[in-house]
């Protein structure tokens, strides 16, 4: 079937700041086929409620911020947008309450999605644009791309755009889900920081998954522009296509090991800043037959 | 940042909708001028341990109109049968086939409070095989929808809570804007089930009541189920494919945080004030341009208090010059449908210069002192509207709509 792809462009925004919260010895999976991120301590008693994903998109943002040198004002205020993105962080505490165990009173509120984010916002206090969207890595590069919008148009000064992923309270659903995903499973959240950037294009097209999607994503989307960086999250299935695309390229990607959903792209961010790799950036996801590339002047 | 940033408007050329009170449009807007309440005794899952055992349940899921091959193929949850059906009637409004020959230009933004929550409850009692654990997550019923449309464009989901269905609107409008499709079906969905009725009884805010919204004696909220589903066009598209006279337009959209409370909305509104202004904003109009509002209305004394002082203070004078009404003591609260049936209600009000009442309305509230419409359907020109929604996280969401 021909790909009639709709290239998406806006402004590249500026990558202020990313934060990754992962297992230690992220990458060494343990023999389940799972690696369980431990949830940071906070004070507060807010946070002796909050479920473990609401704890862990705190610490990422934290852990951005930290690492721009920024104090936890910088992103306070209606001038501030939040972009959340998850495919499955609530199905822990949706079990929890589903199987009426030990959930108190306040628990039900934290089986929303909205949860995470509304934890961010009150603990930064931001108060701007919002969209939560649910889905894997996919849904993450959406986030970006919808981040570079508001930013162009005004809509907001800066974006944190949040990711968490946590497994642990229901591998068994997973494990008999594998159809899915690739196995296994790494846990962890992700804060990306964005401003308005000076120069370039964020390049972005998702198509339902194939073979031929996928070259055809990527044909449309690079448009003849060599990666500085190639980060992947695109699992193997897909990914032998892309590795195909990018193998008669002359490129190689960023893997790493595991299926990190949501947080995936953040992750290959993280990889590309601290490699200090030069622009542009490509990163791809996929989740449930969709596939998706990114191209970041 | 800019204040403004007017936006061409999006012809809505076709609608549908699933509700208690009825399945299509012309059902569902009889019921709402006749003062009809879909709340009834739950039937479909157990509360006999609840506090409150009712809402806005429908008692007959609608025949979703499926071909033959169809039939074979279809095995869609609660939620997506009512997106389907719903989607069915959009379609036929916007005179629209389906599959569209050129399906990679269709997209599917559907916005919700609780996803595949009935193959969750299934998966987790170890019940259902990949299907089931795929229906669970929270974009199962759009993915089913789009597969059920043959749409080959982005498909998203929006999760924003009880907002969600505002929210799927804006982002069907970006998709549009950016030139990533040529037409969405977007706009929300959620099934009553004992998940939610639950965990709303576990924390007090049903009431044992009726819905009364801007009531003085109103005591809180029943849920509801359903779906509500606009195509939204390109107008271009929509002139190049010989588009009918549309339901309206969608002018403009804003979605905001407050960072105040996980369940409760920030006390003085800020968030939502916000995105009323962006909203009217993306319009490019002056609140004196609003001529009808449709209010989250919950029926809770927190939601209408704060819901009421925002509108006085965007809208300023005008605030209590415009009908301001809720249809939640019709429906319940239909969680993420709640906000797309309520754009959809707007539209009508305008076609058919009626506006529907607020049901249980009997004392008023000192600090709920708008013009909410009570009890009785009152003739009104509405050229433009403003449709308001909250959710739980501190979620909110503002529509503006204008008749064709």
């Amino acid at each position: 079937m021909s790909v009639a792809l709709a290239v998406a462009e806006a402004p590249a925004p500026d990558l202020r700041a990313v934060g990754v919260v992962s297992a230690p010895g992220d990458g060494s999976l343990d023999g389940a086929g799972l690696t369980v991120v431990p949830t940071p301590c906070r004070d507060g008693e807010r946070f002796r409620r909050a479920t473990r994903e609401c704890v862990l998109a705190v610490a990422a943002v934290d852990a951005a911020l930290t690492r721009a040198g920024l104090g936890p004002s910088w992103v306070a205020g209606e001038e501030t947008g939040l972009v959340y993105a998850t495919a499955a962080a609530y199905a822990g505490a949706n079990r929890a309450f589903l199987e009426d165990g030990q959930t108190g009173t306040l628990h039900f509120p934290y089986t929303s999605p909205t949860a995470v984010p509304g934890e961010v916002t009150i603990e930064y206090g931001i108060r701007g644009a919002y969209l939560s969207l649910m889905g894997g890595a996919t849904a993450t590069l959406e986030g970006l791309w919808q981040a570079a919008r508001w930013l162009d148009d005004g809509r907001a000064a800066r974006v944190v755009l949040v990711a968490v992923e946590v497994f642990h309270e229901v591998h068994d659903l997973w494990t008999r889900a594998r159809g899915l995903y690739e196995p296994p499973l790494v846990e962890g959240a992700a804060c990306a920081v964005l401003e308005p950037g000076r120069e370039g294009c964020l390049r972005w097209a998702s198509a339902p998954a194939s073979a031929g999607a996928v070259a055809a994503t990527l044909d449309r989307v690079t448009a003849g522009r060599r990666p500085g960086f190639v980060g992947s999250s695109a699992g193997a299935r897909l990914g032998r296509a892309e590795a195909r695309w990018l193998a008669a390229a002359g490129l190689g990607a960023d893997r790493r090991p595991g299926e990190r959903l949501a947080c995936g792209p953040l992750a290959a961010l993280e990889a590309a800043l601290t490699a200090g790799a030069p622009r542009p950036w490509l990163l791809t996801g996929a989740w449930r037959g969709d596939y998706g590339a990114l191209l970041w002047e | 940042m800019s204040g403004s940033r007017r936006l061409e408007p999006l012809p809505i050329t076709g609608a549908g909708v699933v509700t208690p009170l009825g399945h299509g449009l012309a059902a569902f807007w009889h019921a709402l001028l006749a003062g009809v309440s879909g709340i009834s005794a739950i039937e479909r899952f157990p509360v006999h341990d609840l506090r409150v055992g009712r809402g806005g349940e429908i008692k007959t899921v609608p025949p979703v109109g499926l071909s033959e091959a169809d039939n074979g193929r279809f095995r869609g949850d609660r939620a997506t049968r009512f997106l389907v059906a719903a989607a069915a009637e959009a379609l036929r409004g916007a005179g629209l086939p389906r599959p569209w020959p050129e399906a990679d230009r269709v997209a599917v933004v559907v916005g919700t409070a609780l996803g595949g929550i009935d193959d969750a409850a299934a998966a987790v009692a170890g019940r259902g095989g990949l299907r089931t654990l795929a229906g669970a997550l929270y974009d199962g019923p759009a993915r089913r929808l789009a597969r059920w449309l043959g749409a080959r464009g982005p498909v998203l989901t929006v999760a924003s809570a009880c907002a969600s269905g505002a929210t799927s609107l804006g982002v069907a409008a970006e998709l549009l804007r950016a030139g990533r499709a040529d037409l969405v079906v977007a706009g929300g969905v959620d099934v009553l089930c004992r998940f939610v009725q639950r965990g709303f009884d576990v924390l007090r805010s049903l009431t044992r009541d009726e819905v009364r919204p801007f009531d003085r004696c109103r005591s809180g909220l029943l849920l509801g189920e359903g779906a509500g589903l606009v195509v939204l066009e390109r107008p271009a598209f929509a002139v190049a494919r010989g588009a009918g006279r549309p339901l309206g337009y969608l002018r403009g959209h804003g979605s905001t945080v407050d960072g105040v409370h996980v369940t409760a909305p920030d006390p003085e509104g800020r968030g939502l004030e916000r995105a009323v202004r962006l909203a009217l904003a993306e319009a490019g109009l002056g609140p004196d341009a609003v001529d009808l509002v449709s209010a989250h209305g919950t029926g809770t004394v927190a939601n209408d208090r704060v819901e009421v002082a925002v509108l006085k203070r965007v809208l300023g004078r005008r605030a209590y010059q415009v009908p301001v009404n809720s249809i939640k003591a019709h429906l319940g609260h239909t969680m993420g449908a709640a906000a797309t049936l309520e754009a959809i209600m707007c539209l009508l009000a305008a076609r058919h210069g009626v506006v529907p009442p607020t049901l249980n309305y009997r004392e008023p509230d000192p600090e709920c002192d708008l013009d909410c419409v009570p009890n009785q359907p009152r003739a009104h020109q509405t050229r433009m509207s403003l449709s308001t929604s909250l959710g739980f996280g501190g979620c909110n969401a503002a529509l503006v709509l204008e008749a064709p």
